[in-house]
């Protein structure tokens, strides 16, 4: 009965389904090969999903406005490296590192303009934005990874290798900022304006809801958690290299709709989003431990992904059932 | 329904992953061979789908099959992904304690990663690419060749087709501008041919990594410049470009390039590519993963320093005997048997200092 309650009440707090499914991969592996348990592996897997994860918290807001950004990754490699030059000629790592935040605001508020004035949809301007910013860190970089960064300077001891109770600073980042954006997604209007938008675009507007507005907002937002989420990577790689962050786009997307952000809008998640993209980051360091044949692994990646998805899917079944009082 | 697709789908993944979840299966090659110790390494590659890495998969795959008591994981992304490859590497760490050998396309994003595994006492060999500055204490033997010395006998082997007061362009394209290994061959290229054809000028541009693009940017060169002296690549795909060209177009051109893609070998057979050199890849990564494996089980000393395990030409004159070496593992394995006790039996020949020591 008390296990009955504690497996209900777990399957009812946000996300709780993809949370269900990460662990259940994670004690999957765990048991074929004891090593994947280790505290430092568990760390390494949570610290690897934050850069994904942070940008897939932002890109649950887009989702549920029925927008998806493609240059997040671009954006993330143009921030970390245009960061990377400024520290590797001498400037204070710290101002740097704010300055990469912002050009990732500057980048995010590019897209939402093309997005206004030239009136097409965010999914076109920013396929074009992705070749254009990862065009920028290659020819600013010369192609070349941007190397002799003051590696002793605190910002990179600090985000990139220092621990806070056990966790790296890079993971409690990403905790701030999920606790953060989900208070804004659940309790200020403009959380209530992005849901709106995307569960009726016409009464949204209706109701005095400006939709381009709320869109470079929006924008914005991407922009600069994929700034932050730059400077994490930066910190911790100690290097710019100008092709980093290519492919991010497609994962930030799947981890943004594997933690529950539906693609029809109306709806987000941003626990769920990182959680997503912890669990694509479970799949990646867990098939390391099999001898799944190398040119099997995308398949096999691909094969778990679902997998866990369906478990995902599984218990959301279940939730929709008791709440229509029809258990299973 | 739902619930039925999802299981079927939990089933598959199981499956797939099952397949080599068992410490006792799988592809890693010599367990079971007898004897109590065991030798848990672990080959970390920069992308499955690109011949030079798939040469050094076969060579450490090799090396685990000869040797009882190694068991190997290998792991690499499908494409270049600096980022994830840190992932697996991270992980092979933990997994593979006794030994990482390593090879990567973006050296400077694993400081971190391989300070921390050189501080966990994990032994580490760098496969092919120095690893960057800051991880000598982690990092002491690198196994690899001259790149420069590649370059010098790339462009020796085409100075018999260009006279000696030869002028015009010599075509270099580099399908990853900005990596050390083939900007370093490219320097050994221009090097030679300076100084033996002065005539000479060279148009270096970036020809990208992936086949259809690479195809696309060799073709617009050679129609941008058909009449040039030569047309020359650092890495595996310009040689399996420029063959298709010609055979497409019926254009003669003069080529040369680097590593042994079998569309390649098969341009050099019908004369369509002067000569490949070949870094022997498989050699690097069988001598990685050997190395390692006798470290631990035999209680060797792992080498310190660079072990150039060295190059080799192929053209008209070996082509058939190299395209049935590269027919299958276990003809690689054959043809190697010889070099690989020879290095191994006298390493003081092959080891020198670590570039920039």
């Amino acid at each position: 009965m008390g296990a009955s309650l504690v497996n209900r009440r777990v399957l009812e707090i946000e996300s709780g389904s993809v949370l269900i499914a990460t662990i259940a991969l994670i004690v999957f592996i765990g048991i074929l090969h004891p090593d994947f348990l280790e505290i430092g592996q568990l760390k390494d897997i949570v610290q690897n999903a934050t850069y994904v994860g942070i940008i897939a918290a932002g890109m649950a807001f887009l989702i549920s406005m029925r927008e998806i950004d493609l240059s997040v990754g671009s954006m993330f490699g143009l921030a970390l490296v245009v960061s990377a030059l400024f520290m590797q000629h001498g400037m204070n790592p710290w101002l740097a590192a704010l300055l990469g935040v912002l050009l990732g605001g500057a980048m995010g508020l590019l897209n939402a303009i093309l997005v206004q004035f030239i009136a097409i949809p965010a999914i076109v301007a920013t396929l074009a934005t992705l070749s254009m910013y990862r065009g920028l860190s290659q020819a600013l970089s010369g192609g070349e990874q941007v190397t002799g960064l003051p590696a002793e300077s605190s910002f990179f001891t600090f985000f990139g290798g220092d621990e806070i109770i056990g966790l790296p600073v890079s993971v409690w980042v990403m905790i701030v900022v999920t606790v953060v954006l989900t208070a804004v997604l659940r309790l200020t209007p403009y959380g209530y304006r992005v849901r709106a938008i995307g569960s009726n675009p016409a009464a949204a507007t209706f109701s005095g809801i400006s939709i381009p507005r709320v869109r470079v907002q929006t924008l914005v937002l991407v922009g600069l958690l994929s700034g932050l989420s730059g400077m994490l990577g930066l910190a911790f790689f100690i290097s710019g290299d100008p092709n980093i962050g290519t492919g991010f786009e497609l994962q930030v997307i799947a981890a943004a709709i594997i933690g529950g952000t539906p693609l029809r809008g109306g709806s987000a998640t941003v626990v769920g989003a990182v959680l997503g993209a912890i669990l694509l980051s479970a799949v990646n360091s867990g098939l390391a431990y099999f001898d799944v044949p190398v040119n099997w692994s995308n398949f096999a990646t691909g094969a778990v992904i679902l997998a866990a998805v369906a478990l995902d899917s599984v218990i959301r079944g279940r939730r929709r059932y008791r709440r229509t009082g029809l258990d299973l | 329904m739902t619930r039925t697709f999802a299981i079927g789908f939990a089933l598959l993944a199981l499956a797939v992953v099952g397949c080599g979840g068992d410490d006792d299966s799988g592809g890693g090659g010599g367990a079971g061979g007898g004897g109590d110790k065991e030798a848990k390494l672990a080959f970390v590659y920069p992308t499955t789908t690109t011949n030079f890495a798939q040469e050094m998969a076969l060579g450490a795959k090799a090396a685990a099959d000869d040797t009882p008591g190694v068991k190997l994981t290998e792991s690499a992304p499908a494409n270049v992904d600096g980022p994830k490859q840190v992932q697996l590497f991270q992980a092979a760490v933990r997994s593979s304690p006794d030994g990482v050998a390593m090879m990567t396309l973006t050296p400077e994003l694993f400081i971190r990663p391989l300070q921390q595994a050189g501080q966990d006492g994990v032994p580490l060999v760098a496969i092919d690419v120095p690893a960057p500055a800051g991880t000598e204490d982690a990092v002491k033997l690198l196994i690899g060749n001259s790149n420069v010395e590649i370059g010098n006998d790339l462009a020796k082997a085409l100075l018999p087709d260009i006279p000696e007061d030869a002028k015009g362009d010599i075509m270099i394209g580099t399908d990853t501008p900005g990596l050390p290994v083939l900007e370093q061959r490219n320097q050994g290229f221009m090097d030679v041919m300076k100084k033996e054809r002065p005539g000479v000028k060279f148009i270096v541009f970036d020809a990208k990594q992936s086949p259809t693009d690479n195809f696309n940017t060799w073709s617009a060169q050679v129609k941008a410049h058909p009449d040039a002296i030569a047309y020359v690549g650092p890495g595996s795909q310009a040689a399996v470009s420029l063959s298709r060209i010609q055979r497409a177009t019926g254009q003669k051109l003069l080529v040369g390039a680097c590593d042994l893609d079998k569309v390649a070998m098969q341009g050099v057979k019908d004369g369509l590519v002067k000569a490949l050199i070949s870094p022997e890849h498989w050699l690097k990564g069988y001598l990685g993963i050997k190395l390692m494996a006798d470290a631990k089980l035999e209680g060797k000393d792992l080498p310190e320093g660079m072990w150039n395990s060295g190059a080799l030409e192929v053209n008209k004159d070996n082509i058939d005997e190299i395209l049935a070496r590269q027919e299958n593992a276990q003809s690689r394995s054959d043809y190697f048997k010889d070099e690989v006790e020879k290095q191994l039996s006298s390493p003081d020949q092959y080891l020198g200092p670590m570039p920039g020591a």
